[in-house]
């Protein structure tokens, strides 16, 4: 059930079958709506200059918790390689390995 | 004759638009109309001089039968008040969760003291108001054993101005929310449902979000509405007076809420008393405040609420049975957000408290 109106059950149940099937028929033909909103900010729209979609991506990992789309690869291949070689990582970080 | 009673209120910040300052106003009126005196104090007011808040100063409390004291977020002069030889008791308005504070320091820090204190004042009052049955029970959870509903405002018609129909004839429809821009409140979903209307919906929509900003949760909204390309169908109203409120639910078509955690969340009754149809979902206490009206929204998925909006505004039969479900519950709600109710409460606490036992008014036996 997507929504109900308690005031009267049985519309409640008609509209739901009516709002289930206009969703499914309109994802047929767009795909996954999230998906595709979502899928908008994974890499950068033309419209949107380099320096606004930065700013975006930070604020989104801010306020969603979604990092760029192989950062999280890429940090835990990070995390992965200083500890097999923590010699390594002092060396980047300059002594500074806390 | 006995002696008036005093009740004086207090939180530590107060400002215009802000839902206990609005309270305490109201409370003061509803408490003067019954003869009961008392005065508001803060410790940082932005509020107006219309407001007639006191700067708070520990000496100027002697007076009073009762301190209430309202609590949401940290409050940094709460031990110095609850030390002070006075009754008290916490008035409850709820703590947004800290983990919808990540971004902001000092306001997860506040939240996080906000709950902490909870406990200082089980240890100190038994008594505790709260603005919704869903923040009685949580403060009931915690041990506190005399816990009594405190209306937030005035529900009755004259409280408003004349409500009337839809002002804006533009041909698209509007969509409000009213309610801090902040990530708890979650207007990021209705940004996304807005998308998707207008895209796939049968008309043009445009959302108005109105209230105080996070400026940082702004300016993420901005740059989803600058991705969305929303720019046209998206407007921010900040600092409105009430007129310029109650404009905005005019001029609306529906009110549409997924927001995370509420204590009660007014705007639900403001806009049904402005015959707006309400979308909500059921988080925190929206169910206890929509009762059995409006349209309870289930899913968390922004396409099918977009679909459900879109689905009931298209469908007036619907739209009837939906406004007179709220009209249903604003009556049932005008019992208990009133300025009757609210003296009724107090003044039953007041009379205890001055008259513990009444064991006076009781003839001993063998004169009876």
């Amino acid at each position: 059930m997507i929504f109900r109106i308690l005031a009267d059950s049985k519309l409640s149940d008609t509209l739901n079958e009516k709002v289930s099937a206009r969703v499914d028929e309109k994802l047929r033909t767009i795909g996954d709506f999230a998906q595709k909103a979502r899928r908008s900010w994974d890499s950068r729209p033309s419209h949107v200059s380099i320096a606004r979609y930065a700013i975006f991506r930070a604020l989104h990992q801010e306020f969603s918790g979604e990092g760029l789309p192989g950062l999280p690869t890429l940090l835990g291949a990070g995390r992965r390689l200083f500890r097999a070689a923590p010699w390594l990582k002092r060396g980047i970080l300059g002594g500074r390995t806390k | 004759m006995s002696q008036p009673f005093t009740v004086h209120q207090y939180h530590p910040y107060t400002a215009p638009g802000d839902a206990i300052t609005q309270q305490m106003v109201f409370l003061r009126h509803a408490f003067r109309d019954a003869a009961i005196g008392g005065e508001i104090f803060s410790s940082v007011n932005y509020a107006p001089e219309a407001y007639q808040i006191r700067k708070f100063v520990p000496a100027r409390l002697w007076d009073c039968d009762l301190l209430l004291i309202h609590h949401s977020q940290g409050n940094p002069q709460l031990d110095l008040l609850l030390n002070m030889p006075l009754n008290k008791a916490m008035v409850y308005h709820n703590i947004t969760p800290a983990h919808f504070f990540r971004h902001d320091g000092e306001m997860s820090r506040l939240a996080n003291q906000g709950r902490r204190q909870l406990e200082s004042y089980r240890a100190s009052t038994s008594l505790a108001f709260a603005v919704s049955e869903f923040n009685a029970e949580e403060l009931r959870a915690m041990g506190f054993s005399d816990v009594r509903l405190l209306p937030l405002f005035d529900l009755k018609p004259s409280s408003f101005h004349s409500p009337t129909g839809p002002i804006r004839e533009d041909g698209v429809r509007t969509l409000l929310f009213v309610g801090r821009v902040c990530p708890h409140k979650n207007q990021m979903q209705l940004l996304e449902i807005l998308y998707y209307l207008n895209r796939f919906g049968s008309t043009k929509y445009r959302l108005v979000l109105v209230g105080k900003q996070d400026l940082l949760y702004r300016r993420y909204l901005d740059e989803l509405i600058h991705l969305w390309k929303l720019e046209d169908w998206v407007e921010f109203r900040t600092g409105l007076n009430t007129v310029q409120l109650e404009t905005c639910y005019r001029s609306a078509d529906a009110f549409l809420c997924v927001s995370q955690h509420e204590g009660f969340c007014v705007p639900l009754l403001e806009a049904m008393r402005f015959d707006l149809p309400v979308f909500a979902n059921l988080r925190a206490a929206i169910g206890e405040t929509l009762g059995n009206s409006g349209v309870q929204i289930l899913s968390h998925r922004s396409e099918q609420i977009a679909e459900c909006v879109d689905t009931i505004l298209s469908d007036p039969k619907a739209l009837e049975v939906i406004l007179n479900s709220q009209a249903e519950r604003v009556v049932e709600l005008e019992k208990t957000q009133s300025a009757a109710f609210a003296q009724a409460q107090i003044r039953s606490v007041l009379t205890q408290m001055r008259f513990p036992e009444k064991k006076f008014l009781e003839l001993p036996a063998e004169q009876q």
